[in-house]
């Protein structure tokens, strides 16, 4: 009587297992296949319509040998056009949003996101200063990125000066210097020149991936991959540290060090994203409550399943931007506009449970 | 010796220089199999004492050494390898399944690239198992009850595999039943050779469970021995300055400490 009480009782468990390891495998590969539908119509579409087997074929043409029954204008478009723009929307919208979970387990909070340490008040400082000095757009992506870094530099010196609770004194920090970044880049706007370099740090705040080159991305792509890669292998830590920051500690876990990690990598994956994008709101907050929707709260999973919905979102919100109208709508007015009625649609259907 | 933990004149304060010290010139050791109750009134540095065991905390001087290492020279994974800690009851922000806070016991066996593996989790499964929790793996820590809690933050220390457990109130906010349920699974671990030290609000559970106590106020011990010599009358009323009982019931088959209510308590 007893045993067979265990028994079902072992059984429901173990049914209840296979159903909940099989979800987040179910969950990457549904996922992993959107974005490689997504990518395939975002080279597709544009002022000139090219055909899915066309624009695979002139992709695959670079690695094997195919004979071109295509023009020289298709191959320009896709290869030079639409293809680094769209890795750059796989890498910044990858990048912002695994940077945002693995903030939100770090700091305990599921309100953080990428840019909660200042880097893209700094970033956006370091990109207005350089347009209203050089007008240069190297200059301009290399300050962007040195002064999202030196935004965050300055936050976690600060932090440490209180000894008291290092997570919360980074938070307050962050808050700190991004406000006084926004300052400084509100009186840079003041005194631009309001017909020509106004405009264009008003446009280069709002994000476009209208500009990256081939050039820019071979500068970008390996940093981004390694930040990416880091994350991903530290991956169950989070857990951990999501747990509090005491617990963490009486776990066994170097919390100052793997939070430096997490820091570092988040905040070099968002200035990199920055400096070629512009500033991209939304994404690294909302992509990993979706993620966690999908998959649940486990940073195993969630850190994978919001870089690929993230990647995807980008992509998608990037295609539209440049379809959409006949001018181009600046991106980070974008992500918002489609990703903030979704994602309430989402938390009705789904609670996430907090 | 046996002794597994020894605790050299520890004092310690919080914050700067002039903040007043919790406490000053503690002394005792813990050997195998011990199982200490730490009494004291509120805020009188109990949490204080257990974090500074485990190194959370940094005491202003003196030394804690563990199996003879001093454990402010260990690595955080050296001493987690050895030392479990049961927080005060506090709750997770993320809904973890209860499975995968337990399996965070392995932490310190793992290195910071890997996660549990199958062997981890079974281990974690056998815990559960022995505490009791095991209908609960798939659940949201977020949505069990705070007994529950307290039961599946000693699994998660218990799959650290530690050789002394430090546990922090873990009968405070849970009822009866839970109580007795968590000093039962305490008791049983401390017969099975583990060293555990536990703060308590509750002298009746010294006289349950424990073969030390300790009474900590105003930055020192008021009295450390066995509970029979400890807990007294008089030292309930001079530690938390009301009158108590202690009397011996036959029915139970051990002494019972009985709160007794008078008009013009304390001043």
């Amino acid at each position: 009587m007893n045993a067979t009480i265990k028994n079902t009782r072992h059984r429901d468990l173990e049914a209840l297992e296979l159903r909940d390891s099989n979800h987040p495998g179910r969950v990457k590969i549904i996922t992993t296949a959107i974005l490689v539908l997504v990518s395939i119509t975002s080279l597709m579409v544009g002022t000139i319509y090219i055909p899915p087997l066309t624009v695979i074929r002139v992709i695959a043409s670079n690695f094997f040998p195919i004979n071109p029954d295509w023009t020289p204008t298709i191959e320009s478009v896709v290869m030079s056009v639409r293809l680094p723009r769209l890795l750059a929307g796989l890498f910044v919208g990858a990048g912002l949003s695994i940077s945002g979970a693995s903030f939100q387990g770090l700091f305990r909070n599921p309100l953080v996101s990428p840019h909660i340490l200042g880097v893209a008040a700094g970033a956006g400082f370091g990109a207005a200063l350089a347009i209203l000095l050089f007008n240069n757009i190297i200059i301009t992506q290399l300050f962007s990125f040195l002064f999202g870094i030196l935004a965050v530099v300055i936050t976690f010196l600060l932090s440490r000066i209180y000894r008291s609770s290092p997570i919360l004194m980074l938070v307050l920090a962050g808050i700190i210097v991004g406000s006084l970044f926004s300052a400084l880049t509100s009186f840079i706007k003041y005194i631009a020149d309001p017909m020509n370099r106004m405009p264009a740090i008003v446009f280069w705040l709002l994000g476009s991936l209208n500009n990256v080159s081939n050039k820019d991305l071979a500068y970008v792509a390996p940093v981004f991959t390694f930040c990416i890669i880091c994350l991903l292998l530290i991956r169950w830590r989070i857990n951990v540290i999501a747990m509090g920051e005491e617990d963490a500690r009486a776990l066994g876990v170097n919390t100052e060090l793997t939070g430096a990690v997490i820091i570092l990598c988040a905040t070099v994956i968002t200035a990199a994203a920055v400096c070629i994008s512009g500033i991209i709101g939304w994404i690294g907050l909302v992509i990993p409550h979706i993620g966690r929707v999908l998959t649940g709260p486990d940073h195993r999973h969630l850190l994978p399943v919001s870089l690929i919905v993230g990647a995807a979102y980008l992509v998608v919100v990037d295609t539209l931007a440049r379809t959409l109208l006949v001018t181009e709508i600046p991106i980070g007015i974008l992500t918002a506009l489609i990703g903030a009625p979704f994602f309430a649609l989402l938390l009705r259907k789904n609670s996430p449970g907090w | 010796m046996s002794e597994r933990m020894i605790i050299e004149n520890i004092s310690f304060r919080y914050g700067h220089r002039y903040s007043p010290r919790i406490f000053e010139g503690l002394s005792f050791s813990l050997s195998r199999g011990e199982m200490l109750c730490l009494l004291g009134p509120n805020g009188t540095g109990k949490s204080t004492l257990l974090k500074c065991m485990i190194g959370l905390l940094k005491p202003l001087s003196g030394s804690i050494l563990l199996d003879g290492e001093n454990i402010a020279a260990l690595s955080r994974e050296g001493i987690a390898k050895k030392v479990g800690f049961v927080p005060q009851s506090h709750s997770s922000v993320f809904p973890f399944r209860v499975r995968d806070v337990v399996v965070m016991g392995r932490t310190p066996h793992l290195n910071i690239f890997s996660s549990p593996s199958r062997e981890d989790l079974r281990l974690a499964e056998e815990i559960m198992e022995s505490v009791g929790i095991v209908h609960l793996a798939n659940k949201p820590c977020t949505m069990i009850s705070g007994g529950e809690w307290q039961l599946v933050m000693i699994a998660r220390a218990l799959t650290q595999r530690p050789e002394i457990l430090l546990l922090d109130e873990p009968t405070s906010h849970l009822d009866m039943g839970n109580q007795l349920r968590i000093l039962s699974v305490v008791h049983t671990l401390s017969r099975s050779g583990m060293t555990v030290v536990m703060a308590s609000h509750f002298p009746d559970h010294a006289f349950l469970s424990a073969n030390r106590v300790a009474i900590l106020k105003e930055g020192a011990f008021a009295a450390l021995g066995l509970p029979d010599s400890v807990i007294t009358e008089a030292s309930l009323k001079s530690t938390y300055g009301v009158r108590v009982k202690v009397l011996h019931i036959e029915e139970a088959g051990r002494k019972a400490c009985v709160p007794v209510m008078s008009l013009q308590t304390g001043s």
